[in-house]
């Protein structure tokens, strides 16, 4: 799996391929972008290709050294990833010890940090020095997907790429040659908004459940089924909602007040990223006021990031609706 | 694969890979070794990510082959079997290792040898070759002043080889250690100078030969005694400048008794506090007062007879930091140049043997 073979962020490939060509690879990287559009399969191909034999700009993977860095067993590129809730310092200074050993078998070494932004504060500023400094055969690949969290010291150390989510154009082809009929790939590329990986996981029932169960919260939040609906629906019952499958629900509902914006003001309906309610959404135009729109979803937004913050679940959801409210 | 072997044979080499293998958990394959067998040879190999070890013996062998396995399992099993008997080593076809001898049988669970990552040859042309004695004599003087901590580029000894002459040095930035001999014969192309781990000091520690035969390439050490290769991954760092550290200009010299003093400076550190260990010298006219207190204990005194006829110097010393050297001196009596009470101190064995022993320690404020 070459550079081809990573779907979407074409500029970044080509930043560093013309780095490979070159043979100017930064050692300090950091990869920032939404979750599941690549990044971590880019860090892996990045790997290969640096220390692939045949010294292309590309990962051949056929050479042993690609085939045993895709298999994980090549003792000088290591995943790093939290233990936990975070990546401790201990870890990082287990990779600072190798990291200033020449490599074993490669001709560099590469060190690929997951979730950069669990670092916590020590093992972030014992990192600082090898990233200001790193040794000429160690790249450090920190990856992230929220670059806020990520001390500014750190930041300012490393080549930053950002990472774009990958084109729904890109997903649909991908889906389709996965064997999607053309319509569902189509509507699985609109709701995953860039996230290839969740595509690729994606289990069509599920999606769709998810999408009515957030079209009914939709509904409730506007109001037409009463504030009582709503309050036992998801205010009380919220113990049963798992947080991941509620922040994919508040996703899919700003989905639905995106498109519901886009009708009121007259947009493309082929930008729609749920089509298939597209009748459903034109009858609510009315009840509806942009500015009511615009606070929910900047009120799902919110919570969404609360959840990653590890923030109370129903704290959260109550806060939601009375902010909603006014 | 297919041999056997008695099991003091290969007990020694499987005794000496428990130190290399890897214990964390980083990964699995650097926790097994490779056990390779060709024509009368069976070889073993273990790494982790600094260090890695060869070592051959001679065996029956039947077939042919290599598989790895985890080096702790399989040097218990050897271990726990009785003494002077023949062992039975083969590979099965599911990725098994059988190992049997009298009646007992064992079965160990392998990867694959293509998991194992390559370790490096070398080809020894060089011809380089160092008395081990001697080495591992110089190693035992510079070993205690290896930092600890996490500075990389101290984190070594830096080995030095020039026209016959070894240096070894190390230093933590409190303390730096310098040994050299004279060896006749070493004639590198070029001065040699390289930091080699401390794990990799450890192991050579261990071994023992006459001769110890160095080669390096871009990214290793080799190390050979013998049937047994030590490879060292080079630590990318720049060694402090330690020559210029090197006092140059210390007057004030006098010489001591070394046991005398070590057991004066136990008795008094007995007292000093926990942290810093520190204890103070006051170098009058012939004699040296010790003196260690600590406000939540104590405090203690004592007092040395020496020959010196200079200024008084009063200085703090951390007690380990000399214990480290006066153990490791094998003279009777060592030798003290002073300067004042802020500047470090020189010391040395008063009667330098064939390897000359140089030690520098900062004073600390008490």
């Amino acid at each position: 799996m070459g550079f081809d073979d990573v779907v979407g962020n074409a500029r970044v490939k080509k930043i560093l391929r013309l780095a490979l060509q070159k043979n100017r690879v930064p050692n300090s990287l950091l990869f920032c972008g939404p979750k599941g559009v690549g990044e971590k399969k880019m860090a892996f191909v990045l790997a290969r290709a640096i220390n692939c034999e045949r010294e292309t700009t590309d990962a051949c993977e056929q050479c042993s050294t690609c085939v045993a860095i895709s298999g994980r067993r090549l003792p000088d590129v290591w995943e790093i990833g939290p233990e936990g809730q975070e990546i401790k310092i201990d870890q990082m200074r287990a990779m600072k010890q190798a990291a200033y050993l020449r490599p074993m078998v490669a001709r560099k070494r590469v060190f690929i940090v997951d979730e950069a932004e669990k670092m916590n504060e020590p093992a972030s500023n014992s990192l600082l020095k090898i990233l200001e400094e790193p040794p000429l055969f160690s790249h450090i690949i920190l990856l992230t997907s929220n670059p806020h969290l990520i001390l500014s010291t750190i930041k300012s150390r490393c080549q930053v790429l950002q990472f774009t989510p990958v084109g729904k154009e890109d997903i649909r082809k991908l889906l389709v040659e996965k064997g999607y009929p053309e319509e569902k790939a189509r509507i699985i590329s609109l709701v995953v908004r860039g996230n290839m990986e969740e595509a690729l996981d994606t289990d069509w029932e599920e999606i769709q459940n998810k999408r009515e169960e957030a079209w009914a919260f939709f509904l409730s939040l506007l109001g037409e089924r009463g504030s009582s609906a709503f309050l036992n629906t998801y205010a009380f019952a919220q113990r049963r909602l798992i947080r991941e499958d509620f922040e994919k629900t508040l996703e899919i509902l700003s989905s639905f007040c995106r498109d519901l914006m886009l009708l009121k003001e007259r947009g493309e309906p082929a930008l729609l990223l749920n089509p298939d309610y597209g009748t459903k959404l034109r009858a609510l135009e009315e009840a509806a006021s942009l500015e009511k729109m615009w606070d929910c979803l900047s009120q799902a937004e919110r919570v969404i990031s609360g959840l990653d913050k590890n923030l109370n679940l129903g704290l959260l959801v109550s806060s939601f609706y009375s902010l909603m409210g006014d | 694969m297919k041999f056997s072997v008695i099991k003091e044979t290969i007990l020694d080499e499987l005794q000496l890979m428990q130190g290399i293998i890897e214990k964390r958990n980083t990964m699995p394959i650097l926790a097994n070794i490779l056990v390779s067998a060709s024509q009368e040879r069976v070889e073993l190999t273990g790494t982790d990510l600094e260090v890695g070890l060869k070592t051959q013996f001679e065996a029956m062998v039947e077939e042919g082959g290599s598989i790895t396995v985890s080096g702790k399992k399989i040097f218990e099993i050897v271990k726990s079997l009785p003494d002077g008997q023949v062992i039975n080593f083969k590979e099965n076809e599911d990725l098994m290792m059988e190992i049997s001898s009298g009646k007992s049988e064992f079965r160990v669970l392998c990867l694959p040898k293509e998991d194992f990552p390559v370790v490096p040859e070398a080809g020894f042309q060089k011809k380089i070759i160092l008395p081990l004695d001697k080495i591992k004599d110089m190693i035992d003087r510079v070993y205690y002043a290896i930092a600890q901590e996490q500075r990389y580029y101290l984190s070594g000894a830096l080995m030095i080889i020039k026209k016959n002459a070894l240096e070894l040095v190390s230093t933590d930035g409190h303390r730096l250690s310098y040994t050299s001999a004279f060896i006749e014969g070493l004639n590198p192309d070029e001065e040699i100078r390289v930091i080699v781990a401390k794990k990799t000091l450890a192991e050579i520690r261990k071994m023992s030969d006459d001769k110890m035969e160095f080669d390096f390439d871009e990214n290793n050490l080799f190390f050979k005694v013998n049937n047994r290769m030590l490879i060292s991954r080079i630590i990318e760092s720049k060694f402090p400048n330690f020559e210029a550290v090197m006092p140059k200009d210390n007057p004030h010299v006098l010489l001591v008794e070394k046991e005398s003093f070590s057991q004066a400076i136990r008795r008094v550190a007995l007292l000093a506090t926990e942290r810093s260990k520190g204890v103070k010298l006051t170098i009058e006219k012939n004699q040296i007062k010790l003196y260690s207190s600590n406000p939540e204990i104590g405090e203690a005194r004592d007092n040395l007879e020496v020959e010196y006829k200079g200024p008084e110097v009063e200085m703090g010393f951390n007690s380990q930091y000399l214990l480290d050297f006066l153990l490791s001196a094998s003279a009777e009596k060592v030798r003290l140049e002073l300067k004042d009470n802020n500047s470090a101190a020189v010391m040395r064995p008063e009667l330098e043997g064939d390897i000359k022993y140089t030690y520098i320690l900062m004073p600390m404020k008490i």
